[in-house]
C-alpha cells in the first residue's frame, strides 16, 4: 500500500493511532488531524509529519471542516482516512463534498493491486463486497474498527493548532452520556441472541436466565434495540451492529435476515429457536428447532 | 413549513439471491422503498401535520426502479403530498457523492424548502453520507443521526438530539437545513385504506435538472460474494418434550 500524502482525521485518538499504524512506512507524508481536547494531545504519538489539532468545546467538529479542506487542498493529491464513528463520518462526508471526491465508508479491507489501492466495503446488507478504487486526486475513506494492528509510532515532527476558518451555523447546546451497561460481546465465548420473536420486555427475564445458566452474554437484533428499545443499541448484532465470533450462539426468535447473519456467521456453532420452519435462520444454523420459544426456553433453563 | 424527504428505491434485499457461481442474481428482483427511508418519511409526515406544512418526497433512480405505478403509489400512500423524481439510466447505482450532487441540484428547483430529511442509510449501499454531502453542496447547515427533532412555530430553527456512540448531543440548527434521522427516531406506520386510495390521485413530477454531472472519482472494480461457512443444518420440528431433549443433548455436547 503506497500513497504519497495521507491525512488521518478523527475525534477519537484511538482511531488515529490505529490508522496511523496501518499507514506507517506506506506514505511519504503523514498528516494527522485530531479534533478533541488538548489534554489528550500528549498521548498522540503517531509519527506524523504534521499533527493538526482543533480544540472542541467552544467549537464543534463541523466548525473545522473548511479549514481542514484548505489544508488538504494544499496537497495536489491525498487520501483522507477517518474512523467509521458518527462524527468522523460526518466530517469526512462534508470534506468529500468540498473536495468533490467520493467517500467510501466502513471499509473492511484495503489491498494493493499493482500501484493501486483497492478498497472493499460491504453492500446489499452483507450479501456482497464491493471493490473500488479512486481515479481522482483526492479520495476519502472511513475504516471499520480493528482494520489495522497497533504498533509504536514515535513522535510527531510538527504540531500545529487549527484555526476555525468558517464557523458552522449549528450551535452546540449540551451533551448527555448514555447511561447504559456495555457488555463486551466481541470477547464473549457464548451468546444468547434474541429477536423480535420475544413478545414483551418482561420476557427478557427468561433470556437472561438462560444466558446466566450457560454463562453467556445477551445480544439482540437491530429492531429489538432500536424500535423496542429493550436493550442498548450497542448490543445489537449484524452488519451495521457488532460482529461476533463466539464458540456458541443460540438465536431465539430471530428470523435470520442477511443483515443480521452478517454479524454472527463467523460463530463456530449456531443454534436456532424459531417457530417458523421457513425462517431463513434455518438455512444458516448447525442445529435448529422449529417451535415456540416460550415452551423451549423454560425447559432449557430447567434442564441445562 | 415545506419539507422534502429524500427516499431511495432499492432492490428488495430479502429477494436477492446468490447462484452457484457465487454471483448475485439481482436483475429480476423487485423494487421497494429503502427500509430506513420509511422512518424518514414518517418523521416528515408527523412534522408536516404538527406544523400545518407540506411534505413531499424526492427520489433519484433508474427508469426501471421508478416508472412503475406500484412503487409510486406505495411512496405516496405514506404521507407525502407529491412525489418528485429525478430519473436517469443506472442512477440507483451512483456513488454517494454524485447522488448527493444531483439531489442538491434537485432541491434548488423547489420554490420554498425549510427542511430536507434523509434516512440513516440506503438499504443497498448504506453509505450513511448522502445527507451530509447534499447539505454541504447546498451550503446549508446539516446534521446526521438525529433521534429527536423539535421545530419552532415560525420554522426558523430546529432543536435536534443526535445519537453518538456513547452519548447524545443536542444542537440548535437554523432552517433551511438537511437533517438525517436515525432509524430509532420513530416507527413507520402502515398506510390506511384511505391513504392508499388517495395515493393514486397525488401528483408525480418528473424533475428535469439540466445539471452538469460530477467528474467520476471512484471506479467499481467488482462485486464479490464472500464464501459462506458450511453449517450442519440439523433441523427438528416440534416443541414437545422429545424435541427439546434432542436440543438439550446437542447443547450439552457444545457446552463441554
Ligand atoms: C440497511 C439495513 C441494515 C440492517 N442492519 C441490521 C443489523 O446490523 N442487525 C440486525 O439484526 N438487523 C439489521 N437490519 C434489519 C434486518 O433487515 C431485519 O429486519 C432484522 O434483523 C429482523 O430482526 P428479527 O429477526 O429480530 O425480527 P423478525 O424478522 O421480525 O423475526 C422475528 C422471528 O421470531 C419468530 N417468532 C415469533 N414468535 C416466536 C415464538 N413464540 N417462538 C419462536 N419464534 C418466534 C418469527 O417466526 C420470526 O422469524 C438492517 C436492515 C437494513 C435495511
Ligand atoms: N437515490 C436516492 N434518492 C433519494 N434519496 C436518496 C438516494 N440515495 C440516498 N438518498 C438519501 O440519503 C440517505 C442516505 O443514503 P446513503 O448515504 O446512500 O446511505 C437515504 O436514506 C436517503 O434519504
Amino acid at each position: 500500500m503506497k500513497t504519497d500524502v495521507a491525512y488521518v482525521l478523527s475525534v477519537d485518538k484511538d482511531v488515529i493511532l490505529e490508522i496511523c499504524s496501518g499507514l506507517k512506512d506506506k506514505t511519504d507524508k503523514l498528516n494527522v488531524v485530531y479534533l478533541g481536547s488538548e489534554e489528550e494531545l500528549s498521548q498522540l504519538k503517531c509519527g506524523a509529519n504534521n499533527l493538526y489539532f482543533g480544540e472542541l468545546g467552544e467549537y464543534i467538529a463541523e466548525d473545522y471542516v473548511t479549514a481542514i479542506a484548505q489544508k488538504i487542498k494544499g496537497d495536489d493529491s491525498a487520501l483522507v482516512f477517518g474512523g467509521n464513528n458518527v462524527k468522523d463520518r460526518a466530517v469526512l462526508a462534508a470534506l468529500s463534498a468540498l473536495l468533490k471526491s467520493n467517500l467510501l465508508t466502513n471499509v473492511s479491507s484495503i489491498e494493493k493491486d499493482g500501484e493501486e489501492l483497492v478498497f472493499s466495503r460491504v453492500v446489499y446488507g452483507g450479501l456482497a463486497e464491493q471493490k473500488t478504487k479512486f481515479v481522482s486526486n483526492y479520495g476519502l475513506v472511513t475504516t471499520s474498527p480493528g482494520l489495522f494492528e497497533l504498533i509504536d509510532l514515535g513522535d510527531n515532527d510538527n504540531i500545529e493548532k487549527l484555526e476555525v476558518a468558517e464557523k458552522s451555523a449549528i450551535k452546540f447546546i449540551e451533551k448527555a452520556e448514555k447511561q447504559e451497561k456495555t457488555v463486551n460481546l466481541v470477547a464473549a465465548e457464548r451468546i444468547v441472541d434474541v429477536g423480535r420473536g420475544l413478545s414483551a420486555e418482561e420476557d427478557l427475564g427468561l433470556i437472561n436466565e438462560l444466558a446466566a445458566k450457560i454463562d453467556a452474554a445477551v445480544a439482540c437484533s437491530r429492531p429489538v434495540a432500536e424500535n423496542d428499545k429493550w436493550l442498548p443499541v450497542s448490543n445489537y448484532l449484524g452488519i451495521t451492529g457488532t460482529t461476533v465470533k463466539p464458540e456458541l450462539i443460540i438465536t431465539v426468535g430471530v428470523s435470520g435476515q442477511v443483515q443480521h447473519m452478517g454479524g454472527i456467521n463467523k460463530s463456530k456453532t449456531i443454534v436456532a429457536i424459531n417457530k417458523d420452519a421457513n425462517a431463513p435462520i434455518f438455512e444458516h444454523c448447525d442445529f435448529g428447532i422449529v417451535g415456540d420459544l416460550y415452551k423451549i426456553v423454560p425447559k432449557l433453563i430447567e434442564k441445562l | 413549513m415545506d419539507i422534502i424527504t429524500c427516499c431511495k428505491v432499492v432492490r428488495d434485499d430479502e429477494l436477492i439471491k446468490v447462484n452457484d457461481k457465487q454471483e448475485l442474481i439481482i436483475d429480476e428482483v423487485p423494487w421497494k422503498i429503502s427500509a430506513y427511508d420509511l422512518n424518514a418519511i414518517e418523521v416528515g409526515k408527523k412534522l408536516a401535520e404538527k406544523l400545518e406544512g407540506k411534505m413531499q418526497v424526492l427520489t433519484l433512480g433508474s427508469p426501471e426502479a421508478l416508472n412503475g405505478t406500484k412503487i409510486q403509489k406505495d411512496i405516496l400512500s405514506r404521507g407525502p403530498a407529491e412525489l418528485n423524481m429525478v430519473v436517469g439510466e443506472g442512477y440507483e447505482q451512483l456513488d454517494s457523492i454524485s447522488t448527493a450532487w444531483y439531489l442538491a441540484q434537485a432541491i434548488t428547483t423547489f420554490e420554498n424548502v425549510d427542511l430536507v430529511l434523509c434516512g440513516v442509510g440506503s438499504g443497498d449501499f448504506y453509505n450513511q453520507t448522502v445527507g451530509t454531502q447534499m447539505g454541504t453542496f447546498l451550503n446549508w447547515p446539516n446534521i446526521d443521526n438525529v433521534v429527536e427533532i423539535e421545530i419552532d412555530e415560525s420554522a426558523s430553527k430546529a432543536i435536534v438530539k443526535r445519537a453518538l456512540e456513547d452519548s447524545t448531543e443536542t444542537y440548535e440548527i437554523p432552517l433551511p437545513a438537511v437533517i438525517t434521522v436515525s432509524s430509532e427516531i420513530i416507527e413507520p406506520s402502515v398506510p390506511t385504506m384511505k391513504e392508499i386510495m388517495r395515493a393514486g390521485r397525488k401528483p408525480v413530477n418528473l424533475l428535469d435538472l439540466n445539471a452538469e454531472s460530477l467528474e467520476q472519482t471512484t471506479e467499481v472494480i467488482e462485486i464479490v460474494v464472500p464464501d459462506q461457512t458450511d453449517r450442519r443444518k440439523e433441523i427438528i420440528e416440534g416443541d414437545g418434550e422429545e424435541e427439546i431433549d434432542q436440543l438439550i443433548e446437542f447443547l450439552k455436547k457444545e457446552l463441554v
